[in-house]
């Protein structure tokens, strides 16, 4: 650098914001802006290139920021149910099963057992469809569109099986504190069995037609490696730690729910790359079909909800609690603080993708070449509604 | 081993070249929505009460309640429902889970197209948004996920065997959870603040209970009825009968929380309830004949308003009919001597013993007082007159019922009939029973009555309860004859009554003389209503004017005699909370009368929005013209004036004097939408009592007093004409400016009073 | 030929594969759709994309040069195409043989380059860098497959090469006569198409659509009529070459649509290469092929 100007960073090892220093002779700046093919959300990547290598790189997060924490201290607790699935846009599940348990923690209420299968189920089939999504996203930065058409529109059969049992595709609005909000419809379980049987069918055309795609294998093999030594101090979680070989996951660690009643396996891998993690989550859609069957002949009868009283007069006892949930973007948590009010006092969410999509990106983005940078974010899947909530 | 994967695989996928492709080309082709589909909503409008509770939950604002045509107020209805701005609805459905009649639904339209940006803001009725008629339903509410509470607390009440015999009180009352419990279940829709004859603020004094600040709820209580505690027990609860949860559960208990807070406050605290910034009045004396409800009420509303207030009672105990008509079973004496304890606190006289027109001349009152009140109720039984009926053993109801708290001695026979189906006669009935049960060890006792069973006027509980005490009940029956042998009631014959009303729905009962049935009694009891004894009056009774058989009376209570009013039951009736209403209302007559209002002075919020919106017509440079000149404005609008054109300017100043800007921000009919939300919302109770604490507006002395019941009936007519440029000025300029123009009105008020004293 | 009708002709020919063009690129995209199960657009989709850009009221422009530039990437593949025989329309064939059109394809895309260059966006020159280097990459082979032709058949003119080809049958098809050159050609001509796997000058996901970045409205409007003129183009030089040519119009759109059909077959199921590696594969797998085939005519075996 020629002449550093005295700007004060707070975070180590960051890269300068590349714009603060003029560019040495062969490096030039160039973003992929908020609006952009090749970012997931409105997310910006600054970066500063020397012909075709990123030599300096830095997010750019905050445009999706709505406000969520300070919305959900002026709402009722049953209110904040509305806005919570929009934290996360692909998988909001997580978000409505976090913010139940942790009012249910904070006031100590029970959960029929009947909810907590369906509970189980709901994360499962979002885990389904968040993974199919990353499918498509990851094959459409390599330019494969036939994958991404696919998997959305297996998704697709996914979101109706929401709409028939939340009454809406995306955002379900379905699990609340105390419960879930409705009973399963009559010939809902056949319904899920034939949609589990449908995507386990088209698995082994994905095989074909990315996973096992030369093309893409070559192109994704060694790209983005979270060096695995590094991968816990950086706090990597979810899909992406089991790619560098750590058997973690909420489920096992700290199961929540009936999952300690379910069997089910933690696919992992060794080398930590785009491939790698690409290749554990398409295993884990397997897993999730297993758990779900599970669940479904597992099912017991009896209430879904357990009554809470009036939402316009219901206090939560003060208290706090901190709450985790393995979405299928990594380790998400929700901690809530309640002063005996009707309304929270604070909740504040760890969105999974916070390190993921600023600092682990920031770091791999170094040294990775202007057309990879867009594959390592889709295969970490960092999702910026999340990182900005 | 890095698996490097193939060239030839990815080609199967041109296998779908040949199948039928997943989506479909809505619109030509229909893609049905589920069947809990979330959708568009619709409103059964006639089921729909307007309550407000969707509005309330609606963590987007999306709901603002809206006064349709055709659609009036009533007893647990409003003329509002709600209209829905699908530029904010998230279509979460809380609305729908917590309609309290079950009106609002989801259906499963998806799909609305329009360049009209206004065609997104619905009212819901029964049609589709694009109107057919018998949509698909959607999401609709569902039995086993029910956000509302819709099950009572329990009540704990003594059974039938322990009270069989006793006067104690059947009804135990609540603990401080199951309060909280009932209370949490109310959603402050405040229709029964509406349907209240004295427009209690129940929402505000329930929440209070749910908060567990008692202190608060007696408060909100006194503000309006300062005999809670009685009404915390007999009252006749209309409140409860409008209760929007009692649509498809059951309503709310506000009796029994009514009675919960008021026992909770101990006697001593009573006075740090009620607001009592008062303002002697010049030392003018009114006299109240009658310490019934309503002459307690008027007492007490006139001696916070600073009058001399003295109360005659004739019988040895104040509270009439409260005292002298209902048993102790359902309010006993200490509740009753808490109320009037507080009465007398306040520097009421109550001279208990004394009759006017034997112990004090009516004349004398006329003479020694400024203003009188007469409140005497209805103590005199009438009686069916049918042959037999002047035996001595044949009673009236309201005779034997004071003369049981009186503890003067009556006989009670062994086999009692009772004439009369209202709660009169229950009560008399449930009393006798007691007697006869403490006497003989068993009840023997008939009630007859011309209704039948389905509309009997009495109290279904006590119906009921009347029953488990050991009470026969024979109704559609008329009273022929008292059957007297040797000079003793042996029975009373009836016959069958074929119809009570007639069509035109007066009453004019007949009669199948052939269906006769004969009840064993030895004692009969009449119970068929009273009036009242009016003899006390003297020469004035022909100087009034009547209204039929009643006094002719002004709204206010004002008969035609400028210095007499009238109120309870004498002129309407027909319960303890009516008494209050009529007895606060005359105390507010009784104020206007003795203070002679000239009416040329600013006195109430009314002339300060004609002031506003004066300025508001006026172009800038006359508004600047006026707003320098405070004379100008004094000889324009009057008093008062002055304070508001500071508060103008002010705001003015604040805006950098653009009055443009300020007048076309207020016309814009968005910002208005959300002011009036905002303002609603900030009228909650823990806002307004700081604005309903505020003392008499100024003007005059001896202003009306304005209570909050003012206010929220100013609020509605300003609601039903729009927004008003009086709210925006509130809102724009926060509290503290309110507060400002309050303590402006305030400063000339005192200076008027001073000036007033000062002569 | 009369005058008046080489003048119609000069009108119309550029018209009449625009609408092949047209019908070439909606078959694509229900194609890829069908692929994709999807139903896709209509089959004249192109075609009102270019009616809703012309219509645009224009925009930024970045300079005369910008504004130039265009003109000649549209220019520079009509004036190829003139060059270019097909059934009915190869008056101008005459004049210049496949060195002159070799040379003619360089023209659009120097155009673009220069216009993109003066647009100052690093997604535009990273595009056209890239679009340079798969010029290098599929042109060689393509270029050394010409010359095989040539020395086979002794004739730089295309005509004669058709004629040939006709002559012979089935058999003298170039793609069965001469196999080797006739596959190295192939590939260049999917590089040479824009399409998967060498799709690397659009890179949506990489640098936001490449030089079509600042192009907006009336630019991108003409940039696509050029993309619907050069694919038929492209495609007619392949099938004169190696397909036989066509003596009548049926035969050719046949011809046409089943080696588009080919093509955009391998399109819809490969990822794209980094350019890098699209010219390593072409300069790897196509060159060798290419120079083999060329040994080989030389020595008369292939």
């Amino acid at each position: 650098m020629s002449e550093k100007m005295n700007i004060v960073t707070v975070n180590d090892g960051r890269t300068l914001y590349p714009g603060a220093s003029a560019p040495e002779n062969r490096e030039y700046n160039m973003f992929i802006g908020p609006n952009h093919p090749g970012i997931e959300g409105n997310f910006a990547l600054k970066l500063t290139l020397e012909g075709d290598t990123i030599v300096q790189a830095r997010t750019d997060a905050g445009y999706l920021h709505r406000g969520f924490e300070k919305l959900m201290e002026q709402r009722l607790y049953m209110q904040n149910i509305a806005i919570v699935p929009r934290i996360c846009v692909p998988d909001p599940d997580p978000n409505e099963e976090n913010y139940a348990r942790a009012i249910e923690a904070i006031a100590h209420i029970e959960v029929p057992r009947r909810a907590q299968f369906i509970r189980v189920m709901m994360l499962e089939l979002s885990r389904i469809a968040s993974h199919l999504f990353a499918f498509g996203g990851f094959a459409g930065t390599l330019g494969l569109y036939t994958m991404p058409n696919w998997s959305i529109s297996d998704r697709d059969r996914i979101l109706e099986l929401f709409e028939a049992l939340t009454g809406a595709r995306i955002y379900h609005i379905y699990i609340i504190p105390g419960g879930v909000r409705r009973d399963l419809p009559e010939g809902f379980a056949q319904r899920v069995k034939d949609t589990l049987f449908y995507i386990e069918s088209k698995l082994p055309e994905y095989d074909n037609l990315l996973f096992e795609n030369s093309i893409i294998r070559k192109r994704s093999r060694g790209i983005g490696v979270i060096p695995p030594e590094k991968a816990m101090e950086w706090g990597v979680t979810g899909p992406n730690l089991r790619a560098a070989g750590f058997a973690h996951d909420v489920r096992i660690d700290d199961p929540y729910e009936v999952y300690n009643e379910l069997e089910f396996d933690i696919p992992i891998a060794h080398e930590s790359d785009a491939l790698a993690r690409m290749l554990v989550r398409r295993k884990e859609v397997e897993e999730s079909i297993r758990i779900i069957r599970q669940v479904l002949d597992k099912m017991p009868s009896g209430p879904v909800w357990n009554k809470q009283p009036n939402p316009l007069k219901w206090k939560v006892p003060a208290g706090d609690a901190y709450v985790r949930t393995e979405s299928s973007k990594g380790e998400y948590a929700y901690y809530m603080v309640s002063n005996g009010d009707v309304r929270p006092y604070r909740v504040h969410v760890r969105g999974a993708s916070v390190t993921h999509g600023v600092h682990v990106l920031e770091k791999l983005l170094i040294g990775t070449r202007i057309e990879d940078a867009s594959q390592v974010m889709f295969s970490l899947d960092a999702c910026p509604p999340e990182v900005d909530r | 081993m890095f698996n490097p994967g193939s060239i030839l695989k990815p080609l199967t996928a041109l296998r779908y070249l040949g199948e039928k492709p997943d989506t479909i080309k809505v619109p030509f082709v229909e893609r049905p929505a589920a069947d809990r589909y979330r959708g568009f909503h619709i409103n059964d409008l006639d089921k729909c009460i307007g309550c407000g509770t969707c509005a309330e939950i609606c963590d987007n604002d999306a709901i603002r309640m809206v006064p349709v045509e055709g659609k009036e107020a009533g007893v647990g209805r409003t003329q509002y429902r709600p209209a829905i701005d699908y530029g904010r609805c998230c279509w979460c459905a809380l609305c729908v889970d917590v309609c309290t009649t079950g009106s609002l639904k989801m259906t499963r339209e998806y799909i609305h197209i329009s360049p009209d940006a206004n065609s997104f803001f619905i009212l819901p009725n029964e049609k589709s948004i694009h109107g057919e008629s018998a949509p698909k339903e959607g999401w609709t509410a569902d039995k086993q996920v029910n956000f509302l509470d819709l099950d009572r607390v329990p009540m704990k009440e003594l059974s039938a065997e322990e009270r069989g015999d006793s006067f104690i009180e059947i009804v135990k009352g609540f603990s401080k959870e199951e309060a909280i419990k009932e209370a949490s279940r109310c959603v402050s829709c405040g229709l029964c603040t509406a349907v209240c004859p004295a427009n209690m603020n129940i929402p505000e004094y329930i929440e209070a209970i749910w908060n567990d600040d008692i202190h608060e709820a007696g408060r909100q209580m006194y503000k309006t009825n300062p005999l809670s505690d009685v009404c915390g027990r007999i009252c006749t609860h209309k409140c409860e009968t409008a209760c929007s949860i009692g649509n498809r559960g059951k309503p709310l208990s506000i009796r029994w929380l009514k009675r919960y807070a008021m026992d909770a406050i101990p006697q001593e605290q009573y006075l740090s309830l009620v607001d009592q910034n008062i303002v002697k009045k010049g030392g003018k004396k009114v006299a109240i004949v009658g310490s019934g409800p309503s002459g307690l009420s008027a007492s007490y509303y006139l001696a916070l308003m600073g009058y001399e207030v003295t109360v005659f009672e004739a019988y040895p105990k104040a509270g009439g009919m409260m005292r002298y008509g209902i048993p102790s079973y359902r309010l006993p004496d200490a509740v009753l001597d808490k109320d009037i304890g507080l009465i007398e606190s306040l520097g009421v006289t109550i001279k208990t013993g004394t009759r006017v027109g034997k112990d004090v001349q009516f004349e004398d009152l006329h003479q020694q007082f400024d203003a009188v009140l007469i409140a005497t109720g209805f103590h005199e039984g009438r009686s069916t007159k049918v042959p037999g009926t002047d035996h001595p053993m044949v009673f009236q109801a309201i005779d034997l019922l004071s003369r049981i708290r009186r503890g003067i001695e009556f006989p009670v026979e062994k086999e009692i009939v009772v004439i009369g189906g209202g709660n009169v006669a229950m009560d008399i009935a449930r009393s006798l029973a007691r007697l006869q049960k403490q006497k003989y060890g068993e009840v023997h006792l008939i009630v007859t009555s011309l209704e039948t069973r389905d509309i009997m006027p009495a109290d279904k509980e006590e119906i009921e309860e009347a029953e488990e005490e050991g009470i026969v009940f024979h109704p559609g029956r008329g009273p022929e004859e008292v059957l007297i042998e040797d000079s003793n009631i042996v029975g009373l014959k009836t016959s069958r009554c074929t119809r009570v009303f007639d069509e035109q729905k007066r009453f004019n009962p007949a009669f199948d003389k052939n269906d006769i049935e004969i009840y064993k009694g030895n004692m009969v009891v009449e119970a068929i209503g009273q009036g009242p004894n009016m003899s006390y009056l003297g020469d004035y009774a022909t100087k009034l004017e009547y209204d039929g058989r009643r006094i002719k009376v002004t709204p206010y209570y004002q008969s035609s005699l400028g210095w007499l009013f009238v109120a309870g039951d004498i002129i309407k009736g027909p319960d303890v909370i009516n008494g209050v209403a009529v007895g606060h209302k005359a105390a507010i007559g009784i104020d206007e009368y003795l203070a002679q209002t000239p009416d040329d002075h600013v006195t109430t919020i009314d002339d300060c929005i004609k002031i506003a919106r004066e300025y508001e017509k006026q172009e800038i440079r006359q508004l600047d013209a006026l707003l320098k000149n405070k004379d100008l404005q004094e000889a324009e609008f009057g008093e008062g004036a002055a304070a508001l054109g500071l508060v103008l300017q002010e705001l003015l100043d604040q805006h950098n004097r653009n009055l443009a800007q300020l007048l076309m921000l207020l016309g814009n009919e968005n910002f208005r939408i959300h002011l009036r939300q905002e303002l609603k919302r900030e009228l909650r109770a823990r806002d307004f009592s700081r604005y309903a604490n505020l003392a008499p507006l100024p003007g005059t002395p001896g202003g009306a007093p304005f209570s909050e019941g003012d206010l929220v009936a100013f609020l509605a007519l300003r609601e039903q004409k729009g927004f008003e440029l009086y709210n925006d000025i509130f809102y724009l300029s926060g509290h503290k400016e309110f507060e400002f123009i309050i303590e402006s009105l305030r400063e000339a008020q005192r200076k008027a009073v001073e000036k007033v004293e000062a002569l | 030929m009369s005058v008046l009708s080489i003048v119609v002709w000069i009108i119309a020919y550029p018209l009449i594969i625009f609408c092949i063009g047209v019908l070439l690129g909606g078959y694509e995209r229900k194609f890829s759709a069908r692929v994709e199960r999807r139903i896709g657009p209509s089959w004249i989709q192109p075609f009102y994309d270019v009616i809703k850009l012309m219509s645009k009221k224009t925009n930024v422009s970045h300079g005369y040069m910008h504004d130039v530039a265009i003109l000649m990437l549209l220019g520079g593949t009509m004036l190829t195409l003139y060059f270019v025989p097909v059934p009915g329309f190869s008056y101008f064939s005459q004049f210049g043989d496949f060195l002159v059109i070799s040379y003619l394809l360089l023209i659009p895309s120097l155009g673009m380059a220069l216009g993109v260059g003066e647009t100052a966006n690093p997604n535009g020159s990273i595009g056209i860098s890239r679009a340079l280097q798969m010029l290098a990459g599929y042109e060689v082979p393509f270029i050394l497959t010409f010359i095989g032709v040539a020395m086979k058949e002794q004739t730089t003119s295309m005509l004669d090469i058709i004629r040939v080809q006709q002559a012979g049958g089935f058999w003298a098809w170039g793609l069965i006569a001469h196999p080797l050159l006739g596959v190295a050609a192939l590939i260049a001509l999917q590089g040479m198409l824009n399409e998967k796997p060498f799709e690397v000058i659009v890179a949506p996901h990489e640098i936001a659509t490449g030089p079509m970045t600042e192009m907006g409205g009336k630019y991108l409007g003409i940039m696509f009529i050029q993309h619907l003129i050069a694919v038929p183009l492209e495609l007619t030089l392949y099938i004169n070459l190696f397909l036989g040519g066509a003596s009548n119009w049926l035969e050719y759109l046949v011809k046409l649509f089943v080696l588009w059909t080919a093509l955009i077959s391998v399109n819809m199921v490969f990822g794209r290469f980094r350019v890098d590696s699209a010219v390593k594969f072409m300069w790897k797998i196509s060159l060798p092929l290419a120079a083999l085939g060329v040994i080989g005519i030389m020595l008369n075996i292939a």
